[in-house]
């Protein structure tokens, strides 16, 4: 046990620093900055209130646009490169992008009666759709006469066989 | 003189879409129902072909009793 506590206590060789006595009255709460001594490179006018942010970055002097808007390309010289939208795009099955209920929809002429040719073509084919259903009617009455007359044939030729079955049994 | 496009009013647009989204949805009801019609037909003509081979195999049976009952001594 003469290892663990035997050792004495060594004294430092350098000696402490000794700090300024405190006075009565010279607390932290009378904190003088001026005593650290710093460099006052920062000017007060740099330093921005809160309150003051918001003249500060011009908002309450409003916005002018007119020499941005000189260097701005137009709208039209835009629209020239954008490529030109088929007649049937692929649209999506989810909400269209515009949908301002109660509101008119504005169609150019040429599209619209685009959509009007479009739907005398469906009713046509809707027509054709009504015309092959008739078809498709008789035939069905058709294919059951048919039917009917193979069952009734069937039981004929078994009545037939049993018949010969029975007389070659005969003899 | 420049040509500017002329639009056409269209009123109560959502009732026409409201609409088209109904046909789309018998659109997919006749779909359905015409794969179901054509499975229906494929198994008829099945059938159809089963009835075909049958009958001429009993065709052939027949003619096979018809030539040992006219001609025994063929075989």
């Amino acid at each position: 046990m003469g290892w663990l506590f035997g050792n004495k206590k060594k004294v430092p060789r350098v000696p402490f620093p000794e700090g300024l006595p405190i006075e009565e009255g010279n607390s932290f709460k009378k904190f003088n900055p001026g005593s650290l001594n710093l460099s006052d490179k920062v000017p007060k006018k740099r330093i921005i209130e809160p309150e003051k942010i918001k003249s500060a970055v011009g908002i309450d002097k409003g916005f002018n646009f007119s020499e941005d808007m000189e260097n701005m390309p137009s709208m039209e010289e835009e629209s020239k490169e954008l490529p030109k939208p088929t007649l049937f795009p692929k649209f999506s099955n989810e909400k269209p992008l515009f949908m301002t209920k109660g509101e008119p929809l504005f169609i150019k002429v040429d599209v619209y009666q685009r959509l009007l040719g479009e739907l005398d073509n469906i009713k046509v084919n809707v027509s054709d759709l009504y015309e092959a259903n008739r078809k498709l009617a008789s035939s069905e009455y058709n294919e059951e006469n048919h039917f009917v007359k193979l069952k009734q044939t069937v039981k004929q030729v078994h009545d037939r066989l049993l018949q010969i079955d029975k007389t070659l049994f005969k003899s | 003189m420049e040509r500017m496009p002329v639009f056409v009013k269209v009123d109560e647009y959502d009732d026409v879409l409201n609409l088209i989204k109904l046909i789309r949805k018998k659109l997919d009801d006749a779909k359905e129902t015409l794969t179901k019609i054509n499975e229906l037909k494929n198994e008829e003509d099945h059938q159809v072909e089963m009835w075909n081979s049958t009958l001429e195999e009993i065709e052939k049976k027949i003619d096979f009793i018809n030539h040992s009952l006219n001609e025994p001594e063929q075989f």
